[in-house]
């Protein structure tokens, strides 16, 4: 195991962060999912050694890196941090930026091959305020990779790029840090982003973590309606969680009678607010649709088990 | 948790307000006989000069300043820029070298009233007297207000000027019910410096036989030999500037009055006929005044005494004030360097009030630091002594003590500059160096530092200007026979050679004009 947190505690004037858990193995991409305000970057700065936590132990390939006793400074934690803003010094180059960490300078073929590693080749001599966002990006995610960290933390990484070049970032972002075999913890608000980039996902809610598993698992079996509606539209009928994918739509026949409430144009589809019946109780839904219905009064859905 | 860190800025916030500590411990005793006489005869005149003085000085200050400001932000007219620079020159000129040059001009014997004896007319106009001091003093402290109002006008205008246009409000309406109320703070902020450094003044007010309190210390100090008293009076002065900065303090309420940085450009009103010579007229007035008569009384005088002056005492005495302010300035950079950076990797609640409590030096007047300093270094001689470490006086009178003085003096402004600039670098940049195995040290080094070479620079030129003109600590601390370009021209002063102290005037407004360029070539600090 790469990384372990054992009942990490935090609080400012307020408790931040409730005994926290967290078990991440070598090589996995894990992101810490909550909204603003719930301890999400509070935890992220914890790993780091920026903030020290009130009570909870840290460790770091089976060594203590935090706990009551010790307290290692972040210099010597041996993990990258990805800032949001991404924090490259505005008064070097982007050459003297990669090698702001590296112990070894006489590797005269590093920073080229960081550059090429993220695609900026001839980069060397620009300076932080030349480059574009998205090259920001990717050099301080080579300024990390150039110090062979065990853990690279991003910190919203994708938060400060435009939607349209969002998907291309966050797919080039994913590849470079595959390739390099890093474990790598994400934070992010956006669940979208969490399910598309992760082995694992921690969400985060009032401090606590309440469900840590698959993007799979934590979509189709939420622990609770909370996370449900987090990760999406989630429909219930008692604690069972049902997504759009689940709910198939019949004007003949199916599992259950449907009422249409109302009916909002989405473009691509149609959003229909419904009344599904099950055992003569009423259970209000929603779901898409693409075929029609939404002239029908009345008809079926069937519902699918993961 | 304690590291080595804050406990520097400890011990260093300990020794710099020691002295003040001191003084009011000291003061904190039983009543003197002289003590009892002084508050029986003269000291309801003190108070009530230093009052008349300190609110006289702030009412003309606000008039000048906000004027000032007012008309080169909101209009346009030709030379504009040229009266944004000189505006602020009167500032360069030592408070008590203005009191000299217009007592001369207006002597008996002199300018002024050789012309009214040529005219035919033979009265005698005498300036000795509160209202000549608070005109001068006013002339060489409405920078002050006129820098950060200006500054403030500036911001709030580009934010808001065109929001308020485009909801029908008229340019006045703006500027009395939006500009200057959110400038408020720029102006009781400036007031509060400019009534700190009236409450402060020695020389002109010494010269012009004014009984503030900090003649008042000299004088009971010195001359009834009486340091109790002489602390008492030092405490009222504290008292009173106290009295100011918890108005200033209190004045900011609860509204917030910062505005967004914008850069919207916004029209200036152009000005025409007779509003532009009014103009001209009204921004000239401090300028001729408050530096170019100056300037030329000490460029004729220099000329004619230059031979007789221009010598090695002369140099050696430019020398001491260029080193022992030079000196001071870098000390109290690197010094304030240490404690800013402390209090940004380590932000406890008390490290953020320290850089508060070791900025007291700044709120009091030199009289009073100059009391704590030398009662800490008779202790510190006299413990000596007794334990037969040496025989002699180990840092009474020597350089050591007059630098130590101007380093409580003079801390708050380094701070200032420091914190100011600091809070501009992100802290993720330390946060990245960090992360990427640099220690503390070696991340200030590598970071911080040449992130701040421009502000530091500028703090040092500040710690330099106001090291070179301090007169009252630098008459009381300096070792034998050690002259200053200041306590020369104080000396010679008070000699009643007015004329000669034309050079070492110049000598003062000549060196503070190096580090005063230093900023304008980096202005964007």
């Amino acid at each position: 195991m790469i990384l372990e947190l054992k009942q990490i505690n935090k609080s400012f004037d307020r408790p931040v962060l409730k005994d926290v858990d967290l078990e991440v193995q070598q090589g996995q991409i894990i992101s810490i999912l909550g909204k603003s305000g719930s301890g999400k970057s509070t935890l992220l700065n914890i790993i780091a050694g920026f903030e020290t936590a009130n009570s909870g132990s840290l460790h770091i390939n089976e060594e203590v890196i935090f706990d009551k006793k010790k307290n290692t400074e972040p210099q010597d934690r041996n993990i990258g941090f990805v800032f949001q803003n991404y924090a490259l010094f505005p008064h070097l180059d982007v050459k003297a930026n990669l090698l702001f960490g590296v112990k070894n300078r006489k590797n005269k073929t590093l920073v080229k091959k960081l550059l090429e590693m993220v695609g900026l080749e001839g980069y060397e001599k620009k300076y932080p305020h030349e480059l574009s966002g998205g090259e920001q990006q990717r050099i301080s995610i080579a300024r990390v990779l150039a110090t062979d960290p065990d853990i690279i933390l991003l910190d919203e990484p994708f938060s400060s790029v435009d939607t349209l070049l969002k998907a291309q970032i966050e797919e080039d972002l994913l590849k470079l840090i595959k390739k390099s075999r890093k474990t790598a913890i994400f934070v992010t608000h956006d669940a979208k982003e969490a399910m598309a980039i992760s082995d694992k996902i921690a969400f985060i809610y009032n401090g606590e973590i309440i469900q840590y598993d698959t993007p799979q698992n934590i979509y189709y079996h939420p622990k609770s309606k909370v996370t449900a509606s987090f990760f999406g539209i989630a429909n219930f009928i008692d604690e069972q969680c049902y997504r759009l994918d689940q709910i198939h739509l019949d004007r003949q026949e199916g599992m259950y009678k449907a009422q249409l409430e109302h009916a909002v144009f989405r473009g691509e589809y149609y959003e229909l607010h419904i009344s599904v019946t099950v055992d003569q109780r009423q259970y209000p839904f929603i779901v898409f649709d693409q075929n029609g219905l939404h002239t029908e009064q009345e008809f079926y859905i069937s519902l699918d088990e993961k | 948790m304690i590291n080595r860190w804050s406990s520097f800025s400890y011990i260093l916030t300990f020794i710099i307000i020691l002295p003040i500590v001191l003084v009011i411990n000291h003061a904190l005793g039983s009543e003197t006989q002289t003590l009892i006489h002084l508050k029986e005869t003269v000291m309801s005149e003190y108070v009530t000069d230093t009052l008349i003085l300190v609110l006289s000085v702030a009412f003309v200050t606000l008039i000048l300043g906000v004027g000032t400001a007012y008309l080169t932000t909101f209009y346009q007219f030709r030379f504009a820029g040229f009266f944004v620079f000189t505006l602020a020159l009167p500032f360069a000129i030592p408070t008590y070298i203005m009191g000299y040059v217009y007592a001369d001009i207006f002597g008996y014997f002199n300018h002024f009233h050789l012309f009214l004896r040529s005219i035919g007319i033979e009265e005698y106009f005498n300036v000795l007297n509160i209202y000549s001091v608070i005109i001068i003093m006013s002339l060489v402290l409405y920078p002050y207000v006129y820098l950060l109002v200006r500054a403030s006008f500036e911001k709030s205008k580009s934010a808001l000027l065109n929001p308020a246009l485009s909801l029908g409000s008229s340019r006045k309406k703006i500027f009395f019910k939006i500009i200057l109320p959110l400038s408020r703070p720029a102006i009781v902020g400036s007031l509060a410096l400019v009534m700190m450094e009236t409450i402060s003044e020695y020389g002109i007010t010494e010269y012009y036989n004014i009984k503030t309190f900090t003649p008042a210390i000299f004088n009971t100090w010195f001359g009834l030999h009486d340091s109790k008293s002489a602390t008492y009076i030092a405490v009222m002065a504290m008292v009173m500037v106290l009295i100011v900065l918890i108005i200033e303090k209190y004045n900011r309420g609860k509204a917030d009055y910062k505005t967004e940085d914008t850069k919207a450009k916004v029209k200036k009103q152009h000005l025409k006929g007779y509003r532009l010579y009014l103009t001209y007229t009204l921004l000239s007035m401090p300028i001729v005044f408050g530096f170019i008569i100056p300037l030329i009384w000490m460029g004729v005088y220099s000329y004619e005494y230059a031979a007789n002056i221009l010598d090695e005492k002369f140099l050696g005495t430019l020398t001491n004030s260029f080193v022992s302010s030079s000196l001071t300035a870098f000390i109290i950079i690197v010094l304030a360097f240490f404690v800013g950076y402390t209090s940004r990797i380590f932000p406890t609640v008390m490290n953020r009030y320290l850089s508060k409590i070791i900025s007291l030096g700044f709120t009091m007047p030199g009289a009073v630091i100059a009391i704590g300093v030398v009662m800490l270094i008779i202790n510190i001689d006299k413990w000596l002594i007794e334990n037969y470490i040496t025989k002699t006086l180990f840092l009474g009178g020597t350089f050591f003590t007059l630098l130590f003085a101007y380093i409580v003096r003079f801390f708050a402004i380094g701070v200032h500059t420091v914190d100011s600039s600091l809070e501009r670098i992100s802290i993720d940049l330390n946060r990245a160096s960090r992360s990427l195995g640099h220690s503390y040290f070696k991340t200030m080094i590598k970071v911080e530092l040449p992130l701040m070479k421009n502000a530091l620079l500028f703090g040092f030129a500040l710690v330099f200007i106001s090291t070179v003109k301090e007169l009252p600590m630098t008459l009381v601390l300096r070792p034998f026979n050690y002259e200053t370009l200041a306590t020369k021209a104080y000396t010679l002063a008070n000699a009643q050679m007015l004329h000669e102290t034309s050079l070492y005037a110049l000598g003062i407004i000549v060196i503070s004009l190096i580090p005063l360029s230093v900023i304008l070539l980096k202005r964007h600090v």
